[in-house]
C-alpha cells in the first residue's frame, strides 16, 4: 500500500500534475448549469470512443450480399429463418443479436451519440447566449466549438449509415447526391465526388473509406481540436459571469475553487450521471436494428431521417430544394461570424437582449424543423416559393435509341 | 557563439525543402482543378457520363440482360466499371403492342434515393420512397410535353429533371448497356 501511495505521488510530482489538479476555477461556473453542458458532451465523446472500440471488432464493412441463417438461440426458436443482407448489416446483426453483452454495448453506442449531439447542440446555445466569444480568446474556442459541432454532427451521419440498413442506406445515398445541386451553380460536386470516392452509388469502397472516417480520421481531428480547447479554457478561462454590475463581476471573478476535489467531483458526478441516464435509456427505449437493405430490392415509403437532421429533411421537403439545399451552411456560416458581428462589450442579458433573441431564432429555426418533421406529414410543397426548374441546357436528354423486339 | 555560414546554408536548405515541397504539393492539385474543368465541360452539368460499351459486339455479358428474363417483368443489374457501380433497371415498355428495351439508372435526380419500378410486366414509370417523386416513361413516339419518346420524366413531386437514362442496344437475345449517365 505504502509502495502504491509513493508511486502516486511521485507520479504527480514528476508530471506536474499538482499544479494542474490545483488549477482555480471560477466558482461560478461550477454552481451555473450553463456552465456543465460542455463536460457532457466532451464525457460522451469518450464513452463513444470505448464503445466504439468494442464494436470495431465485430464490424466488417462490406456491401457484397449474403444469405445467411442465423443460429437463432436467443429466441428458442427450432426453425430459424434465414435473411439476405450486406456483409455489414450482417456483422451489425451478429454484434446485436449473437454476441454477449453486445446489443448493450452498441445500444449505449447509439444512445451516447444521441446524448452528445444533443450536449453540443445545447452547449452551443448557451454560449451563445452567455456571449462568451466576447473575452480575450474567446473568438478562437468559439471558432473550434462551432467545427466540433459540425464534426459530431458528421460523425453521427457517418456511423448511421455503417450498418447499412434500410435508414442508412438512403443516408448515403442522399449524401451523396443532395450536394449534387451545386452542380447546377456550376460547382462540380458530382465529379469530385466520383474523384474522391470513385462511384455515386454504395461500393465496398465508398463504405470502406466512410468505415476509416467514421473510427479514425474525424474522431482524431476532433480529439486533437477538444485538446486544443481544454488546453485553451485552462489558460484563457471559462466565459465572464453574466452580471451587469462591475462589481458584483469582479467579485465573482475574484472567487474560485481549486479543480480538484471541487470541478472534479462535479464532473465525475455528471459522468455517472449521464451513465445511469444512458443505461435507463437503453433499458427502456432499446432501439430495434432497422430493416436490412439489398441492392435492387424494392424501398417502402415513408422512411423518416433520425432526429439529429430532422429539421433539415423538414426544410427540404418545404421549401424547393435549390434554396434549402445550402441552409446547414448558412447556418454555420453564420455561426462562425458571430463573434465578428456581435463587437458589444456588455454580457449580461440586458445589454445583449438582441443576440439573445438571434439566439432564440436560430434555436427556433432547428426545434421547429424538427417538431413539425415529426408532427405532420409534409405535402410536397407548402410554402409560395415555387419550383424551380432545372435549365435546359442543364437537363439530360435521353440518349437511347428506340428500337422496338421481338414479333 | 553562432556559425552564421551554417545557419545560412541551413536557411537555404530548409527553403529549398519547402518550395519543393509545396510545388510537389500544388502542382497535381492544380493539375486536378484543371482536370475538373474539362471534365465540366465535357459533361452535360450535373450528369457525367460513362461509356461502358464502345459497341454491342465486344461488350461483356455482365453489362446485359436476356430479354425473356424481361418479358417477365424489370431487372435490377449493378453495372460495375472501374470503381463506379451504377444501379440500373432493365425492363421493356409496350407501346402498342411493340416491345421497347429501355435502362434507366435507378439514382433519383432529387436526392439520390434508390427509386422503385412501377408496373407489371411492362416497364411504366418509378417512384421514390424518399420524397415521393413520381416518373412516368413517355409513351409517344412524338414525345410528351417537351420530354423525348421513352424519357422517363417527373409527373409529380420534387424531383428537378428527368431520371438519368442508359442507352441500350439488342444484340442476339439480349439488351446491352452501353453507355450510362450517372
Amino acid at each position: 500500500m505504502r509502495f502504491f501511495i509513493r508511486l502516486w505521488e511521485i507520479i504527480i510530482e514528476r508530471f506536474h500534475l499538482k499544479e494542474f489538479l490545483e488549477h482555480p476555477v471560477p466558482r461560478y461556473s461550477n454552481l451555473n448549469p450553463l456552465y456543465w453542458i460542455g463536460d457532457v458532451a466532451a464525457m460522451s465523446f469518450f464513452i463513444l470512443a470505448i464503445t466504439g472500440f468494442i464494436l470495431a471488432w465485430l464490424y466488417t464493412p462490406g456491401v457484397s450480399t449474403t444469405v445467411t441463417t442465423p443460429p437463432d438461440i436467443l429466441s428458442g426458436h427450432t426453425t430459424a429463418e434465414s435473411y439476405i443482407a450486406t456483409q455489414s448489416y450482417g456483422s451489425v446483426y451478429r454484434i446485436m443479436y449473437l454476441t454477449p453483452l453486445g446489443f448493450i454495448v452498441r445500444q449505449i453506442h447509439l444512445w451516447a451519440a444521441y446524448m452528445m449531439i444533443f450536449a453540443t447542440l445545447a452547449h452551443f446555445f448557451a454560449k451563445f447566449i452567455l456571449g462568451s466569444y466576447k473575452r480575450r480568446g474567446g473568438g478562437a474556442l468559439w471558432l473550434l466549438g462551432v467545427l466540433l459541432g459540425f464534426l459530431t454532427i458528421s460523425q453521427a451521419v457517418l456511423g448511421y449509415i455503417l450498418p447499412l440498413h434500410l435508414d442508412g442506406i438512403l443516408a448515403l445515398q442522399i449524401g451523396l447526391n443532395i450536394f449534387r445541386y451545386f452542380d447546377y451553380l456550376g460547382i462540380p460536386v458530382g465529379q469530385l465526388t466520383l474523384a474522391l470516392l470513385g462511384s455515386n452509388f454504395v461500393t465496398d469502397q465508398v463504405i470502406k473509406i466512410i468505415y476509416s472516417l467514421h473510427i479514425l480520421i474525424v474522431p482524431a481531428i476532433i480529439l486533437v481540436l477538444l485538446v486544443l480547447k481544454i488546453n485553451g479554457i485552462l489558460y484563457g478561462g471559462v466565459s465572464p459571469p453574466p452580471v451587469k454590475d462591475p462589481a458584483a463581476r469582479e467579485k465573482a471573478l475574484q472567487e474560485k475553487e481549486p479543480f480538484y476535489p471541487h470541478r472534479f467531483a462535479l464532473t465525475a458526478g455528471l459522468l455517472f450521471l449521464q451513465l445511469s441516464v444512458l443505461l435507463l435509456l437503453v433499458a427502456v427505449f432499446p432501439l430495434p436494428l432497422l430493416e436490412p437493405w439489398v441492392p435492387g430490392q424494392p424501398v417502402p415509403a415513408g422512411v423518416r431521417p433520425p432526429w439529429p437532421v430532422m429539421w433539415y429533411y423538414t426544410y427540404v421537403k418545404m421549401i424547393d430544394p435549390f434554396i434549402s439545399v445550402g441552409l446547414p451552411f448558412v447556418l454555420v456560416l453564420f455561426a462562425l461570424v458571430v463573434p465578428l458581428l456581435d463587437r458589444n462589450k456588455g454580457v449580461s442579458i440586458e445589454e445583449r437582449w438582441v443576440w439573445v433573441l438571434i439566439a432564440l431564432v436560430y434555436i427556433a429555426i432547428i426545434g421547429y424543423g424538427t417538431v413539425l418533421g415529426y408532427l405532420i406529414d409534409l405535402p410536397k410543397e407548402i410554402t409560395p416559393i415555387t419550383r424551380i426548374a432545372v435549365p435546359p441546357e442543364y437537363a439530360t436528354p435521353y440518349i437511347s435509341t428506340p428500337t422496338p423486339v421481338g414479333p | 557563439m553562432v556559425d552564421e555560414n551554417r545557419r545560412e546554408t541551413l536557411k537555404i536548405f530548409i527553403g529549398a525543402t519547402a518550395a519543393l515541397g509545396i510545388g510537389a504539393l500544388t502542382t497535381p492539385l492544380v493539375g486536378s482543378l484543371i482536370n475538373v474543368k474539362e471534365m465540366k465541360a465535357k459533361a452535360a452539368h450535373g450528369s457525367i457520363e460513362v461509356v461502358l460499351c464502345e459497341s454491342v459486339d465486344n461488350c461483356p455479358e455482365e453489362y446485359s440482360v436476356p430479354i425473356d428474363e424481361l418479358r417477365k417483368g424489370p431487372k435490377f443489374v449493378l453495372l460495375k466499371k472501374g470503381t463506379m457501380a451504377i444501379p440500373a433497371v432493365f425492363g421493356l415498355v409496350n407501346v402498342g403492342g411493340k416491345e421497347y428495351p429501355v435502362a434507366y439508372n435507378t439514382v433519383c435526380t432529387h436526392f439520390g434515393c434508390p427509386v422503385n419500378p412501377s408496373g407489371g410486366k411492362y416497364l411504366i414509370g418509378f417512384s421514390c420512397p424518399c420524397h415521393g417523386s413520381q416518373f412516368i416513361i413517355c409513351t409517344n413516339p412524338n414525345g410528351c410535353d417537351g420530354h423525348a419518346f421513352l424519357e422517363a420524366y417527373v409527373s409529380t413531386g420534387p424531383a428537378p429533371q428527368s431520371l438519368r437514362p442508359i442507352k441500350v442496344a439488342v444484340k442476339g437475345d439480349r439488351v446491352y448497356a452501353l453507355r450510362a449517365v450517372i
